[in-house]
């Protein structure tokens, strides 16, 4: 075992640049963690609003008083300059003015020139009251419309806007938050990244010094027998591979314990495992190819990098254009992004085992083209050193 | 009769339309401290490392103590020791670690590997380095370190492929001494090189190779014997007329004569005092000169006797 325990001696010497992209990633995973909101509270948005009276009928009144139900009513000036200074500091989002004859406009059915104000325009505030304001008046306008008087109807609305209105947030999966929390969706999403990067970075070099050829020639000379030296090397790099597993994993147990301890969490322990095989596989190829130590650092940039933003591992896959997920859907990072997005509930698609199997599938189909891959290259490499 | 340890015949070797070997046979003895000759390109590390089974050949049989050398006869292999051209060693381990990796690759007992190490270690003269990664090391030391791996394991065969490239003459002294004392404990050593001093200085048996033809073969008495040339005199001249070299060229033994640059460079074979009659002629001429000089035959003469070209010619490509 000569060969092996000096790739892992080898490897030991590298392990510093692997246990940086490890340490950092987990000690966002930490951050995330503690600092994670609860995202299954929903909370009514309350403006800052002042309202000038002009009308002052019942009618009115019952109005100031539904605004401020919804929301805070706050003091301004009734001087052009201070209310401009209100809007411009955000003192108060909106400053209305319920003009004079609202009531009597309402009562013959006249919606137009009820109101007046000062806003910042386009903002999603000013938006937000105007719903608040339209939803209002249509309920009145369809109570008048009914024969009702004005005051009264005002009171019927007032009595309805009383009503406590449950929300529910609902995600796209079935108890996709309960069992698959979105940090440890997010934990898995970067692995994508994280285990290509430390896989090229900490095992494609060790790989490089096993196969120099001067040492391969060297060792080729002795009593180790070829088939020896690759069984060695192989278990290395397993043992690399499901150390880097191993330890991402029982670092995601430890962040979300009792989270992953479900038939998703495990899903997706097992989503990471196959795209680790395909992680490895793809190393194994750029040690082959790679023209030395210095231009292993740089591809590994390109290519986890790279495939991170094309499949949507930075950005979800929900904001990328069709074009770039077309392009997302020929490398394997897509495919992991996709049945993590699906455990996770993030996406809008419903998560079913079959569609998780396929994704699964199609990045194994990645890994066996890429050993395919890298069983050619060796072999024409050999056959052109050779000749 | 000392058993023979390699057997090559008729090997050849073809990259393409280029033939690197050329139906090159040798046959090196037990003891020898066999010297493979010749430029750069000529051929030698393709027969290394066909001996090897590290290259397929073409066409010919290789025997390595008496049985048929493939890449899977572990038993053969077990025997012989290589010093690659480039040297071989991880950056990554120390000293000490890269000796005992390669003498592990041999040595399954782990006592007997340790005093391995050690005696490899004190054999290169780097006990002083046993902690250092080859990146601190030295040219010549990394080039000892290159020996050490791959003597460690105490072969029977030790196969150096110019060993001493690219080293300081302080090294290339220690290293040959070195191969002197591994062939002295009963080693059988293949040395290739294109520095024929060091060929000439330590190897009992010689083959030139040029083009992948072995070209001569002997002790290097043997090789010298070969050619034309037993001695060659030169003289520092201012000049010298036609009529004079005729008359010189006219002697019995003396068989070329060329003035250029200041020298006249006189080829004798065989004869005894060519050097008083050369001078008598000049004397007769009252011709003056400077410093005279008589060198016997080397084995660049052999090389360009024989190839029609220096060997020292081809050193800096």
């Amino acid at each position: 075992m000569q060969v092996f325990k000096t790739f892992m001696k080898v490897a030991k010497k590298r392990l510093h640049v692997s246990m940086i992209y490890i340490v950092i990633f987990i000690s966002i995973g930490i951050a995330m963690t503690s600092t994670a909101s609860d995202t299954n509270n929903f909370t009514e948005t309350k403006l800052s609003v002042s309202i000038t009276d002009l009308d002052n009928t019942n009618a009115s009144r019952a109005l100031a008083e539904y605004i401020g139900k919804n929301n805070k009513i706050v003091e301004v000036e009734n001087d052009k300059d201070a209310i401009m200074d209100a809007v411009f500091y955000r003192r108060a989002d909106i400053i209305l003015n319920i003009n004079e004859g609202y009531s009597e406009k309402l009562a013959n059915g006249e919606t137009d020139g009820l109101f007046s104000d000062y806003r910042i325009p386009g903002s999603y505030s000013a938006e937000f009251f105007d719903t608040q304001l339209d939803q209002y008046i249509s309920m009145i306008t369809a109570y008048t419309a009914g024969g009702m008087e004005v005051d009264e109807a005002a009171a019927k609305t007032a009595k309805l806007a009383e009503k406590e209105i449950s929300v529910e947030t609902v995600n796209f999966s079935e108890n996709a938050n309960v069992e698959f929390g979105e940090n440890i969706a997010y934990y898995y999403q970067y692995l994508a990244y994280i285990l290509i990067a430390v896989m090229i970075s900490g095992l494609c070099p060790t790989l490089l010094v096993m196969m120099r050829k001067e040492i391969r020639n060297r060792t080729n000379c002795s009593c180790v027998s070829n088939v020896s030296q690759m069984v060695q090397i192989v278990l290395g790099t397993v043992i690399f591979a499901v150390g880097v597993y191993l330890l991402l994993t029982v670092a995601a147990l430890f962040l979300y314990h009792s989270q992953m301890l479900n038939s998703k969490g495990l899903l997706a322990m097992l989503n990471g495992f196959v795209y680790l095989i395909f992680a490895t596989m793809l190393t194994i190829l750029i040690s082959v190819i790679a023209p030395g130590n210095k231009a292993v650092d740089m591809i590994a940039n390109v290519i986890s990098l790279g495939m991170s933003f094309v499949c949507g591992v930075f950005v979800p896959q929900s904001l990328l254009s069709g074009t770039v997920l077309n392009i997302g859907k020929f490398l394997p990072a897509y495919w992991y992004v996709r049945a993590n997005n699906m455990l996770a509930g993030s996406s809008g698609e419903i998560f079913g085992m079959g569609k998780y199997m396929t994704c699964i599938g199609i990045e194994l189909a990645f890994s066996i083209a890429m050993f395919c891959v890298t069983l050619l290259v060796a072999k024409t490499k050999r056959s052109s050193k050779s000749v | 009769m000392a058993k023979t340890v390699v057997k090559i015949e008729n090997l050849v070797k073809r990259y393409k339309d280029l033939i690197a070997l050329d139906h090159f046979s040798i046959d090196i003895k037990e003891g020898e401290v066999f010297g493979l000759l010749g430029p750069n390109g000529s051929g030698k590390t393709t027969a290394i490392n066909c001996l090897l089974s590290l290259l397929t050949f073409d066409k010919g049989t290789i025997e390595v103590f008496g049985e048929k050398m493939t890449p899977d006869n572990y038993k053969a292999k077990s025997k012989i020791g290589v010093i690659m051209q480039n040297v071989a060693v991880f950056d990554e381990l120390t000293v000490r670690e890269n000796i005992d990796y390669f003498c592990g690759l041999y040595i399954k007992d782990k006592a007997t590997r340790k005093q391995y190490v050690e005696e490899a270690i004190a054999f290169a003269g780097l006990e002083d380095f046993v902690k250092f990664y080859p990146k601190k090391l030295s040219g010549g030391l990394l080039r000892r370190l290159n020996i050490a791996c791959g003597i460690a394991h105490k072969p029977e065969l030790i196969i150096l492929d110019e060993p001493t490239v690219a080293v300081d003459p302080q090294s290339r002294n220690r290293i040959l001494e070195g191969i002197q004392e591994l062939n002295r404990s009963g080693a059988t050593i293949i040395y290739t090189s294109h520095y024929m001093e060091e060929v000439e200085q330590i190897c009992t048996r010689i083959a030139i190779i040029d083009k992948g033809k072995n070209v001569a073969i002997g002790t290097k008495d043997e090789l010298k014997k070969m050619i034309r040339n037993t001695e060659t005199i030169t003289i520092e001249i201012l000049s010298v007329s036609q009529e004079i070299t005729g008359k010189i060229n006219a002697l019995e033994h003396v068989y070329e004569t060329n003035f250029a640059d200041g020298k006249l460079v006189i080829k004798c074979s065989g004869g005894k005092h060519n050097l008083v009659k050369i001078l008598g002629i000049l004397s007769e001429n009252e011709i003056a000169f400077g410093r005279v000089y008589s060198e016997l035959p080397t084995l660049n003469d052999v090389f360009l006797e024989i190839t029609g070209k220096e060997l020292r010619d081809k050193e800096g490509q």
